[in-house]
């Protein structure tokens, strides 16, 4: 017997197998007992969301869907905890233009969870976005320090700053959002998961902003701000992963796999897998990336259907239980993800659950 | 570990929004006597949970041994090391 079970076995019958069957059975009725509970629930909690989702479009103007952001200047210090406010909601520019970038792409940043999403900031409940500017000296990095983002302003050499791309600040907000959400472990496979995440909704940020199609989009992260001393594009390309710069080496798929105990288990590096199997779920859907593949990723994250540990396939498993859940088992949405998870190796045939199993 | 006879440090640097993997080495007669105690005082530790997101993450490495230290967890005594690196990495 196969890793396929067709729904007209009934729940009783599994749970048999899972008793009395051979190690394979066990966990491929598992599998499907597990899919089957995670589809009656996310289909629970997406009615809630609907919703959650029509009591807000008549909340009072001034509660949710109102951003309230503060650019700090941390003065080239390592200090995460800066009190020199350069702009505050509602000021008119400063004369520093990191701080305005910031407040920009944080703004749009914002406005694009709400309007698309209806996440009314990174914990949904309106906080307050945080950015420091000029973090550090020659700081090559910007990061999400759990209450504020920090931007440093490069070296000059390998980054010329990293506020004038808009999918940076959308990239670091999103890890507030993850961790406000499924907490992904940042290590291994977990932690490529986080990045990828932040990749994902960095670049929907940036095409939401631009009115792009999946077509039509770069799916480049880290446009323009590479230095003199890099020599690329960008410094990860979702659509062809190891290809933005001279010495990436991001995979597109399991088979490139990078095994490393730098970067806390490459989750840099391998975040090219799930970032690719997004693109794939993009351009195979078409339109507007954020309306279709976006909400099926967002979906897993709102819904908080992945352990902190999730791996590749568990993270995977989950999108195209959400597929299902919001567009039906057989449609070209689920469809589309399914495919891209086995193109990029991260599920093969055996571990796709059966379309009459989604659909049950 | 040596380059014409002399033994060195090697650092890595990793992680970070780039996810670049950079590395840059040192004599370990050019390390001050407070490094390279706060380095030895480290090694064969076991590595400490990430910081956070896109955090830089060092592994300093010297006669065999290595120790992989977080970027918020990066000793004072090691900042000017780091910062003498600063234009060093490749």
């Amino acid at each position: 017997m196969g890793g396929c079970f067709c729904t007209i076995v009934p729940p009783h019958l599994f749970e048999r197998i899972v008793r009395t069957g051979t190690p394979e059975q066990r966990d491929a009725a598992l599998g499907t007992l597990s899919i089957d509970h995670s589809i009656r629930l996310m289909r629970a909690q997406n009615a809630a969301l609907a919703a959650a989702t029509a009591r807000r479009a008549v909340a009072p103007v001034g509660g949710h869907g109102v951003v309230h952001r503060t650019i700090y200047d941390a003065l080239h210090r390592n200090d995460q905890h800066a009190t020199r406010h350069l702009r505050d909601e509602g000021q008119p520019p400063c004369p520093d233009t990191s701080a305005n970038q910031a407040y920009d792409a944080l703004g749009d940043t914002y406005r694009f969870y709400w309007e698309v999403l209806t996440r009314d900031s990174i914990d949904d409940a309106g906080m307050s976005l945080l950015g420091e500017v000029h973090f550090g000296r020659n700081y090559d990095n910007a990061f999400w320090d759990g209450q504020r983002m920090m931007f440093g302003d490069g070296s000059g050499t390998m980054f010329t700053g990293f506020t004038s791309a808009i999918e940076v600040v959308g990239h670091e907000l999103t890890h507030g959002v993850t961790q406000s959400t499924i907490n992904l472990l940042y290590t291994g496979q977990s932690g490529a998961l986080n990045e990828s995440i932040s990749d994902v909704f960095g670049c929907l940020v940036k095409q939401y902003k631009l009115g792009q199609t999946a077509d039509q989009a770069t799916w480049l992260i880290g446009e323009g701000i590479l230095g003199p001393a890099m020599h690329g594009v960008a410094l990860r390309s979702m659509k062809a992963p190891g290809t933005a710069y001279d010495g990436d080496t991001q995979p597109a798929t399991m088979a490139s796999y990078v095994n490393t105990t730098s970067d806390n288990g490459g989750v840099h590096t391998n975040s090219g897998i799930p970032n690719h199997a997004f693109y794939l779920v993009a351009t195979a859907i078409g339109g507007h990336a954020w309306e279709r593949a976006g909400r099926i990723w967002y979906q897993v994250m709102s819904s908080r259907s992945v352990p902190q540990d999730a791996q590749f396939h568990t993270f995977a498993q989950a999108t195209l239980v959400a597929a299902s859940a919001l567009y039906g088992a057989g449609s070209t949405e689920a469809k589309a993800v399914a495919d891209a998870w086995g193109e990029v190796g991260v599920l093969s045939g055996s571990q796709l659950p059966t379309a009459a199993a989604l659909a049950s | 570990m040596t380059a014409g006879g002399e033994e060195r440090l090697q650092v890595e640097r990793s992680g970070g929004f780039g996810g670049l993997t950079l590395s840059a080495s040192v004599p370990l007669a050019a390390l001050e006597p407070r490094e390279r105690a706060a380095i030895e005082e480290r090694l064969g530790r076991s590595p400490a949970p990430p910081s956070g997101p896109d955090r830089f993450v060092y592994r300093f490495r010297m006669r065999g041994r290595e120790a992989v230290v977080q970027e918020d967890m990066v000793p004072p005594e090691l900042q000017p090391l780091l910062d003498r690196l600063a234009d060093s990495w490749r």
